[in-house]
């Protein structure tokens, strides 16, 4: 262990200055990064192949979780930096290369225009926007501890924490009002490029407030004893007593935390939108304010954590979510279940009407859009959307798309709330206390390498792929079914829509077992 | 608990060949074998990305673990 290193503690009003510029920037990279994935289904359409709409959905897919996998190598780039020249300039070089490349994503002509370069150009963005988000989280946790008072760091980091959920919640935020600002038809044909847009603004406000900001004391100590790593990567991974933390960093705390984060926010919305097939918006709000509502825990947790220890609180957090994630999804999955719902009699609605299609996909310029609308005695209501694209000659059928929009009761809307709320709870007690525990678990002069890889690797691989991972689990479980069920035997599940849970149970429990065993309760300083 | 975390290391080792198993023979290796081109992105993230990390972290985890490196 070595010393801990004495420098000039920052006063109160500074340390909120360094909390504030870096918190905003970091909230910042997380917009941009969450609005690609919010707005996922419609770039697929633009950017990818249209008459195969799942082969597009998949690519998008792909891309997201090629943005998610190259975070770890952003990590490790930006971390190099970090550790040898300096926390904050290598924060506003992400800054930069994350805001750029969102407004390119924004900028970029659609597949229809411009073919294949269109989702070249969209993934080589997508890598960078990756890239530098493994390299800013890392120099933003660092740089906000190393101001802090040693007894206060899990309460000052927890708020560069809330930033992922926030930024999640404005990214939510700006495309409901962005659709609400504009038509239908508007919104799908230019205005998704609003929110990739606007982000330039904010990048520049936070470029010019970070701009001004002190490096960090302990790293200027550092650098004032010649102690700056020469090669921080070897350090922190070609040598085995370092290794060793990173591992247990990763597999007793990180991987777990990724998995809760990824479950209770990314892969509620897509199994709300794609598995229960609740309206759109609807999803958004109650996810914006199931996170609105929680994200103040993240600051008492990080508090707490200064109190009780930070193994605790991530623990407790750990194993509420593999206890509770079916029931859970099992409800919210009923919620939207209209099988046992009794319809209202008399309150069927038919309509037909023609419609443009402004892209003009599968080369029609009409559709013929029915809606069938039920209503249920509850207050849920069902649309069942039938798009028939005429072939603008002889007008024959070139392509069909069934949709079904549920939206739910407002009494349900609520407990759907209070379900996802009580997931986000489980993510500010993982998150909360993490940034300190891993800054804490790393020496200074190696620490923006070694924290950054384990954060990445855990969120951004074993989180990241957690979406695609548990859609293929159910949709693997629902082709058995019906095997089973065209060949008259039983059918193997008799939920098919939980079977994607199997990952984040056992990924968490792992994680679990490994930090309860392994890991110390007890605040460490390297 | 030193004889727990140590003789621990056994399980994530064998889990680290589970999951490497799982990964290469149950995901990548039918999709590498799929006519749809998508799935070939994900046999190739399984088997290049996920694999080595998974299972060969768990593995040197492991193998930390049963050496004692984490006795303290």
């Amino acid at each position: 262990m070595n010393t801990p290193l004495r420098v000039k503690p920052t006063t109160t009003k500074g340390l909120w200055k360094v909390i504030g510029a870096s918190s905003l920037g970091t909230l910042i990279e997380w917009y941009d990064f969450y609005i690609f994935g919010s707005l996922a289904v419609i770039i697929s359409t633009k950017f990818f192949p249209a008459d195969n709409p799942t082969a597009a959905f998949l690519s998008t897919l792909a891309t997201f979780a090629a943005g998610f996998v190259v975070r770890p190598f952003g990590a490790l780039f930006f971390g190099r930096l970090g550790d040898m020249i300096g926390r904050k300039y290598t924060f506003m070089v992400t800054l930069l290369v994350m805001g750029l490349s969102t407004v390119a994503i924004g900028l970029i002509p659609e597949y229809k225009t411009i073919g294949f370069f269109a989702p070249v150009l969209i993934l080589l963005l997508r890598l960078l926007q990756g890239l530098a988000l493994g390299g800013e989280y890392g120099g933003a946790a660092t740089y906000v501890a190393e101001h802090a008072e040693p007894h206060r760091r899990g309460e000052r980091t927890s708020w560069i924490q809330t930033t992922a959920s926030f930024g999640l919640f404005i990214s939510l935020a700006v495309i409901l009002l962005t659709r609400k600002c504009m038509s239908n038809e508007a919104f799908m044909a230019w205005g998704w490029r609003v929110p990739f847009l606007i982000s330039i603004l904010m990048v520049i406000v936070s470029y010019f407030i970070r701009r001004n900001m002190d490096e960090s004391p302990l790293f200027k100590q550092v650098k004032a004893e010649g102690k700056v790593s020469q090669n921080p990567l070897k350090e922190s991974f070609g040598h085995r007593y370092n290794f060793k933390f990173v591992l247990l960093a990763l597999f007793g705390a990180a991987m777990g935390q990724g998995v809760v984060f990824y479950t209770g926010q990314f892969y509620t919305l897509s199994f709300l939108q794609r598995v229960c097939q609740v309206d759109f918006d609807q999803t958004n709000y109650i996810l914006g304010i199931a996170i609105f509502l929680g994200t103040g825990l993240f600051i008492f947790f990080g508090w707490l954590s200064d109190k009780i220890g930070r193994k605790i609180v991530m623990m407790v957090g750990m194993l509420l979510a593999v206890i509770t994630y079916r029931p859970i999804f099992d409800k919210l999955y009923q919620l939207a279940d209209v099988t046992e719902k009794k319809e209202q009699v008399g309150a069927l609605k038919n309509t037909i009407k023609k419609e443009s299609v402004p892209d003009g996909d599968f080369g029609a310029e009409e559709m013929l859009v029915t809606t069938v609308h039920r209503l249920y005695e509850d207050g849920t209501q069902k649309d069942e959307i039938t798009r028939q694209y005429l072939h603008p000659k002889d007008k024959h059928i070139v392509h069909r798309e069934d949709i079904v929009s549920i939206k739910l009761a407002r009494h349900d809307m609520w407990i759907a709330v209070g379900l996802i709320f009580l997931q986000v709870l489980y993510v500010t007690m993982v998150y909360g206390p993490i940034a300190a525990f891993l800054v804490e678990m790393f020496p200074v002069k190696i620490r923006y390498t070694s924290m950054s890889l384990p954060y990445h690797i855990g969120n951004g691989v074993f989180g990241g792929l957690m979406p695609t991972v548990a859609t293929y689990l159910v949709s693997k479980a629902q082709s058995a079914n019906e095997a089973a069920q065209a060949a008259g035997r039983a059918q193997p599940f008799d939920k098919p829509y939980l079977e994607g849970l199997w990952y984040p149970i056992i990924i968490i429990g792992v994680s679990f077992l490994i930090g309860m065993v392994y890991l110390s309760n007890k605040r460490t300083e390297q | 608990m030193r004889y727990l975390k140590k003789y621990l290391g056994i399980l994530w080792i064998i889990l680290a060949f589970v999951s490497g198993y799982y990964l290469i023979v149950s995901q990548a290796i039918p999709q590498f074998h799929s006519e749809k081109p998508e799935d070939l992105v994900p046999a190739i993230v399984y088997t290049f990305v996920l694999m080595p990390i998974i299972s060969g972290g768990l593995f040197v985890f492991g193998w930390y673990a049963l050496l004692g490196e984490y006795d303290d």
